[in-house]
């Protein structure tokens, strides 16, 4: 038995070592001949030999982002700055939220950086000479880098540069600082001291993959697709008959519903060119069957009708109609002015609303809290140019694309209200002149909803 | 426990890391490339030559003399091309001995040199005031002053080396009220001088903003380039210190390559400016010797700066300007670049409406007409625009100009000769610069010709002793008077009509010498000549010089009023004929169906549409050819083979089509090694400002000025000293032992200075193109020389950081090839540089897909031999291979992985032709560098050390699952049998 074991060790070792055997070559073989390098390169800089100082420090920073590489990013930095000269940097990945202990928590990474520091005075200010790098396996550095932490309001601070990935390109700098009291006595401390918690996002029920992400569906219809911990999309779920939809980014994606299991694919390229398919299944639907999809939170103001100020409420749908409310509701369409938005009667209206409809604004401009401001008008000037009339002689221009805004323009209309006219113009208009200069005019034929700029 | 349980429980789980193995080998070839660059892992191994000759030298005995001739280098390149604005009352230079107090942060925190791909370490480069110290002595520079910017927690903030944006741009200057009552105590005694830093930066991925509204709380209408509140308050505290006597004088140090808006330098009591741009390592030592007077400034600027940088027509559209109709096209969602923060690749647009008038081309032409009371130029005041013109610099001394002459020579060039006189009390550097005006005919008229009142066309700079005269004598060629005529002769012509020549001292100086000749009150007009060509030349330039092929347009569908699918937008390109009328004004662009089609698809079907396009234009006969054959040649064969020698194509037959697919996939940084013709694999790296290592996270070598500082010492000699060291760097780069030698640079930048606001104006010698070329020419060659090949970037029209990825650029063919590609045409032509294409598109190609640029112009015309890389094409969709291999482009900055889009098509008799002729000039590049000083060698593949782990892991694991197996049987066979 011993011997078929062996032989089978043997045998296996043979076939990996013949897989391992590197090189072919392709051409003759010659013999061998010295290096014809003409010469040799400096040793690098983080090579130099720490020197011992009495001291010791520890300064502390953090990087935090936003987006879908929060999570690789997002870091808490412990620099000791050791009495043998040595500098170790450690970093603490806080956004995969991991606080268990440091030597086998995947997210806590010793040595991330290291070197060597000093005290040194240059160009005549005391400060702290930080030689930082990235040690590769083969023992050569990367990401070296020479850096001077000086004294700032009592702290040693300085910025440092963090590789995305050792030995490339994509960087990001956090500031460190401290003294030389030691905050953290070991890692675990500083682990416990920046450890973050993941909270889930509030949810009625959950979308689940086999490969790592999560879609929360919210009471409110909102789908939040995570993949980690890092929110990647935004979407919508409903019910229907069909039983539940999905829609990511606003593009309706394919459900299959199963015996009260509701399951869709989520594609996304994490960012390496190849992408990666979640199936993301939601064993029981029975929650989202139970709940109606609040329809969107309407915008709000308050308008005069005769010497009565009502509230007013505008819903907007996703197929240009919605309702519009003040002392009775309204069907509407509406078409967007860059931020603002126009309507009009959706049909023949009766009643109450017949005689309202026709005296309260047409044009509102909509701000992000959900409140809405009447204006007089909204036109769209050269397609990138929204020109808000604010008054019945104030205007706003606003370059919607860029959220690129600027108020303090007149104007005055015609009879017909065919034509505006731009009155004046804001004292300071710096960069919009040229913004400005796209217009075309300072006269402009109105048709509907939009502004031609009158040779 | 049962017998054999555990043989049953581990069995499973070795079989399953067993497939977790398997699963992974291939996986990971996939991004080996990668990999082994991350790791650093050894991919082959190279077996000299014993009878190798070496056909690159190091010229230097030791490094450590190397190094110091390149620290005194750099010093000597800042110190004259730093260039002198004002100077009252002869304010400099400075008596040893003089005391600074240093003013602003950056005094500090000065720039050394831009951020990004070309940024450089600069954490040892050598301080203002340790300069300031060396020259003026211990105790000059207030020591609390200093130590105060150490620790004021107050320090600028570029943008983001990568993914950056203008948003991220801080000045940050320190408040005036943090000045502490004991600080300002300390400045009488160091109130020789308040010297004060005007430092803005630059980067890659990131222009400069202006009018950003989210800024304007930081800054002076969102505007980085204008002082901002605390500058302003800053300069009325010192105007007032200086009244009160505790400041003698206000000297200025404009420390940057993108022009600060000068519309304060007639104020505050400012005495003196100096432009000194970004310093490099060791430039400070430069400023510090003009300042002191050890050298006499002889920089002469190669922008012009203005009183308002919006005057210039460029600023009308300048920037990323967004589709209107994207979202009908899905723009947003094209997957094309996943580089965090980077732009979608077909989003935006730029305009470059203002035709050929960029820089001083606009200034002065707008200037003669106004002064001739032609173009309809109306109320326009050229003194409310510029600050300093194009060519600016003052000295210690005056220079004045006698017997200018000029002479046509048999040969068709001229010769413009004159005496220059040092008639100051001190020796200085002067450069003499020669400007021509060509005629602005009625043909120009007709065919909107448009012609610069004034062009630099020639330049020369000598050292000139006190009360001494020299003479000097400057060759004008004259191809380089020739217009490009896009509408009728479609060509170079070269007008009948008088020609003016002359010597100025800026560009505005010439153009008032020419308005003397032709009869108005300014200027000299000895210092101008005319010249009358009879004949209406469009035959002589119409045909390449260096190859014999004929010249024609290549760029009418960049020109959106020549497209075809432009859907009826057209715009009015700035002409002289009508100055106001034409201004141009923020375009607002929207795609056309035909514009998807023709390049901005960015679906796979669209795609091979266009490589089917292609084929049928460019490649309708092709034939398949001889791929994989038997042969002996090997590379080491073809080090000395000229280009066109016919060995080439042996040579290439020889590889088969993966091995050449890989060599043109892979290319950041580095190329592949080809073991089946002896080719080995190089590294390559970043420019401009010398080799420039870091970012990939080594070390850099010596970091010289920005590239327009270089360019403003007009010294060719310095800057063919400063090419050659360069070369020298990479010669020293590589340690011994490395299987790959440093070979290639991405660098010098040949963009121009299209505005002030380009993140990368420190990578771009200036505003005019000619001046480019030029220098340009006499740097690549002098790197050449020393066994490396030569990227120049950013071929072409990148001249602006926002929207890069993709920018659709329209422009027409004359502002094209007369501003745009001249900085590159004789570092190609005459001095066997490559280039790096551009990020953007030309229209709507992409550059490195526009047949007309990567072949018509780089092959055709000029001549190219060797490759053309990409920039950074990792994941990059849109620099689709298929198409890129067919226009012209060789080699890709990037990696296959995931877009590899050459595999399979080993059948398609087009892709493989071009595949081949890629094959052959990425190996011409190698075989023509340094790398071939190691002869014919033999070059082993090696598998990497990853590699070989995983095999092990794999075998470890198979072992383990076929022992498991076994006794899991054996065992229950025993249980059996039990």
């Amino acid at each position: 038995m011993k011997k078929a074991l062996a032989l089978i060790l043997a045998l296996t070792l043979v076939f990996a070592l013949a897989a391992c055997s590197g090189g072919n070559s392709n051409t003759p073989a010659k013999s061998d001949t010295p290096s014809s390098t003409p010469a040799q390169n400096d040793t690098p800089a983080n090579n130099d030999a720490p020197a011992a100082e009495s001291k010791s420090y520890q300064l502390t920073g953090t990087y935090e982002e936003e987006g879908a590489n929060a999570s690789m990013l997002n870091a808490a930095f412990l620099l000791n700055l050791n009495a043998d000269g040595t500098a170790v940097a450690d970093r603490y990945k806080f956004g995969q939220y991991d606080a268990s202990d440091a030597a086998t928590n995947p997210t806590y990474e010793a040595s991330f950086l290291s070197g060597t520091w000093k005290e040194v005075e240059k160009d005549g200010v005391a400060c702290l000479q930080i030689k930082l790098a990235y040690v590769n396996e083969d023992g050569t550095t990367s990401n070296d880098q020479t850096a001077y932490a000086y004294d700032v309001a009592g702290e040693y601070s300085f910025d440092l540069t963090f590789p995305v990935v050792p030995g490339m390109s994509y960087s990001r700098v956090a500031t460190l600082s401290g003294g030389e009291t030691k905050t953290y006595a070991d890692a675990n401390a500083f682990i416990q001291a920046y450890k973050k918690e993941f909270t889930a996002p509030e949810h009625i029920a959950e979308f689940t993959s086999e490969n790592g992400a999560t879609a929360y569906a919210q009471e409110d219809g909102t789908l939040l697709i995570f993949v980690g911990y890092d929110q990647v999309a935004e979407g919508k779920w409903n019910v229907d008959e069909s039983g539940v939809t999905v829609s990511v980014a606003g593009e309706k994606v394919d459900v299959t519903n199963e015996n009260g299991a509701a399951s869709f694919t989520f594609s996304r390229d994490p960012g390496n060119g190849e992408t990666v398919d979640y199936v993301l299944t939601c064993a029981d639907t029975s929650a989202l069957g139970s709940v109606e999809v609040a329809a969107d939170a309407p915008y709000t103001t308050t308008v005069a009708l005769g010497d009565q100020q009502f509230p007013a409420e505008l819903t907007l749908g996703e197929d240009g109609k919605g309702t519009f409310k003040a002392a009775v509701e309204m069907a509407i369409t509406y078409e967007k002015v860059g931020n603002a938005v126009v309507i009009a009667a959706d049909g023949e209206l009766e009643g109450y609303a017949a005689q309202i409809f026709p005296n309260v604004p047409h044009a509102y401009l909509l701000n992000a809290d959900k409140s809405m401001l009447a204006l007089k008008g909204a036109y769209i000037a050269g397609d990138m140019m929204a020109m808000y009339l604010t008054s019945d002689t104030d205007m706003t221009c606003d370059v919607f694309a860029y959220g690129f805004a600027k108020d303090g323009f007149t104007y005055s209309l015609n009879e017909d209200a065919t034509e505006l006219t731009v009155t004046g113009k804001p004292a300071e208009m710096g960069a919009f002149e040229q913004v400005w200069a796209g217009a075309g005019a300072d006269v402009f034929t109105l048709d509907g909803v939009v502004a031609t700029a009158k040779a | 426990m049962k017998k054999g349980l555990i043989w049953k429980i581990l069995t499973p789980i070795f079989a399953v890391l067993l497939v977790v193995c398997i699963v992974a080998i291939p996986v990971t070839q996939g991004f080996a490339s990668v990999i082994n660059v991350a790791l650093k892992a050894q991919t082959q191994k190279i077996v000299s030559d014993p009878d190798a000759k070496i056909y690159y030298w190091t010229a230097w005995d030791t490094e450590e003399e190397l190094v110091a001739h390149e620290a005194e280098l750099c010093r000597q390149i800042e110190g004259e091309g730093a260039a002198l604005l004002i100077n009252r009352d002869n304010t400099l230079p400075l008596a040893k001995g003089t005391k600074f107090t240093p003013f602003s942060q950056s005094s500090f925190n000065l720039i050394y040199g831009g951020t990004g791909s070309g940024s450089m370490a600069a954490d040892d480069a050598v301080s203002l005031r340790t300069a300031l110290i060396e020259s003026f002595g211990e105790d000059t520079v207030n020591p609390e002053q200093w130590k105060f910017y150490a620790s004021a927690g107050y320090k600028r903030v570029n943008a983001d080396t990568t993914g950056g944006n203008q948003g991220q741009y801080r000045i940050n200057e320190v408040p005036w009220e943090k000045y502490t009552d004991a600080l300002k105590k300390t400045w009488a005694s160091y109130g020789d001088v308040a010297l004060v830093v005007l430092s803005r930066s630059g980067g890659e991925g990131a222009d400069l903003p202006s009018g950003l509204e989210e800024l304007k709380e930081y800054m002076t209408d969102g505007d980085y380039l204008r002082l901002c509140k605390e500058e302003i308050d800053m300069f009325e505290n010192l105007e007032q210190l200086k009244k009160d006597g505790t400041f003698k004088k206000i000297v200025v140090l404009l420390n940057s390559s993108n022009a600060l808006q000068l519309d304060f330098v007639d104020k505050y009591g400012i005495d003196a400016v100096l432009w000194i741009g970004d310093v490099g390592m060791t430039g400070t030592r430069g400023v510090a010797d003009i300042l002191c007077g050890d050298v006499n400034p002889s920089g002469r600027i190669v922008d012009t700066f203005m009183k308002d940088n919006h005057s210039a027509p460029a600023m009308e559209n300048f920037g990323a300007y967004r589709w209107t109709n994207g979202a009908d096209y899905e723009v947003e969602s094209a997957q094309n670049n996943t580089d965090p923060g980077i732009a979608k690749c077909n989003r935006d647009y730029v305009v470059y409406q203002e035709g050929i008038y960029v820089g001083y081309r606009y200034f002065e032409t707008r200037y003669e007409d106004s002064v001739l009371g032609q173009g309809n130029s109306g109320d326009w005041n050229y003194d409310d625009c510029v600050a300093f013109p194009f060519g600016y610099g003052l000295s210690y001394t005056d220079f004045e100009y006698s017997n200018f002459k000029l002479t046509p020579n048999a040969d068709g060039s001229f010769t413009a000769e004159v005496d220059v006189k040092n008639v100051g009390s001190v020796d200085g550097k002067h450069t003499v610069q020669i400007y021509f005006q060509s005629p602005y005919t009625e043909y120009d008229k007709q065919n909107l010709v448009e012609k610069a009142s004034v062009e630099i066309c020639g330049f020369d700079k000598k050292m000139i002793a006190a009360g001494a005269t020299e003479h000097f004598e400057i060759n004008i060629d004259r191809a380089d008077l020739t217009s490009y005529d896009a509408n009728n002769a479609k060509t170079y012509i070269f007008e009948d009509g008088d020609y003016y020549f002359t010597v100025g001292k800026n560009a505005h100086d010439a153009v008032q010498n020419i308005l003397a000749a032709k009869g108005q009150n300014v200027g000299n007009a000895a210092l101008a000549q005319k010249w009358t060509n009879d004949t209406f030349d469009k035959t002589t330039y119409a045909v390449s010089a260096k190859t014999g092929k004929p010249i024609t347009n290549l760029f009418d569908e960049a020109d959106l009023n020549k497209y075809s699918g432009n859907g009826g937008q057209t715009y009015t390109y700035l002409s002289r004929q009508d100055w106001q009328g034409t201004y141009p004004t923020t375009q607002s662009l929207h795609i056309t169906d035909e514009m998807w089609a023709d390049g901005l698809t960015h679906d796979e079907s669209g795609h091979i549409a266009i490589m089917e396009k292609m084929i049928e234009k460019y490649y309708p006969n092709a034939a398949m050819p001889t791929v994989g054959a038997a042969g002996t040649l090997k590379a080491g064969d073809m080090a000395e083979a000229s280009y066109d020698d016919p060995r080439w194509a042996e040579l290439i037959s020889q590889m088969p089509y993966t091995e050449m697919t890989t060599l043109i996939y892979n290319g950041f940084h580095f190329t592949e090694a080809a073991p089946t013709i002896g080719l080995p694999g190089t590294l390559d790296e970043n420019g401009p400002q010398g080799f420039t290592a870091s970012l990939m996270g080594g070390a850099s070598a010596m970091a010289y000025t920005s590239e327009d500082v270089m360019a403003a010492t007009f010294n060719r000699e310095l800057i063919e000293d400063m090419g050659s060291c360069i070369g020298e760097d990479f010669l020293h780069a590589t340690p011994e032992g490395a299987d790959k030698v440093y070979a290639g640079l991405y660098g010098p930048g040949g963009n121009i200075h299209r505005t002030p606001y380009s993140g990368r104006n420190f990578e771009y010698y200036g505003e005019d193109g000619w001046l480019s070329g030029e220098v340009a020419k006499v740097e690549v060659n002098a790197i050449r020389n020393k066994g490396v090949y030569v990227f120049m970037k950013h071929f072409a029209l990148n001249d602006q950081e926002e929207g890069r990825y993709g920018v659709s650029t329209w422009s027409n063919e004359q502002a094209i090839r007369e501003l745009y590609l001249e900085p590159f045409e004789k570092a190609i032509s005459e001095s066997k540089g490559n280039v790096m294409s551009s990020f953007n598109r030309l229209g709507v190609t992409w550059s490195g897909a526009h047949y007309g640029l990567m072949t018509g112009i780089l092959r055709d015309e000029w001549g190219m031999e060797g490759a053309a890389i990409t920039d950074c094409s990792v994941y990059a969709k849109y620099m689709d291979y298929r198409y890129g291999v067919l226009a012209g482009q060789d080699l890709w900055d990037g990696y296959g992985m995931g877009m590899s889009t050459l595999d399979g098509l080993e059948g398609n008799a087009a892709i493989v032709t071009a595949v081949q002729e890629r094959a052959k000039n990425i190996a011409y590049n190698v075989t023509h560098s340094h790398a071939m000083n190691i002869g014919n060698a033999e070059i082993i593949s090696v598998t990497p050390w990853w590699q070989m782990a995983l095999y092990g892991v794999t075998a470890f694991f198979g072992v383990l699952t076929v022992l498991g197996a076994v006794m899991w049987v054996l065992s229950a066979k025993k249980n059996k049998k039990n």
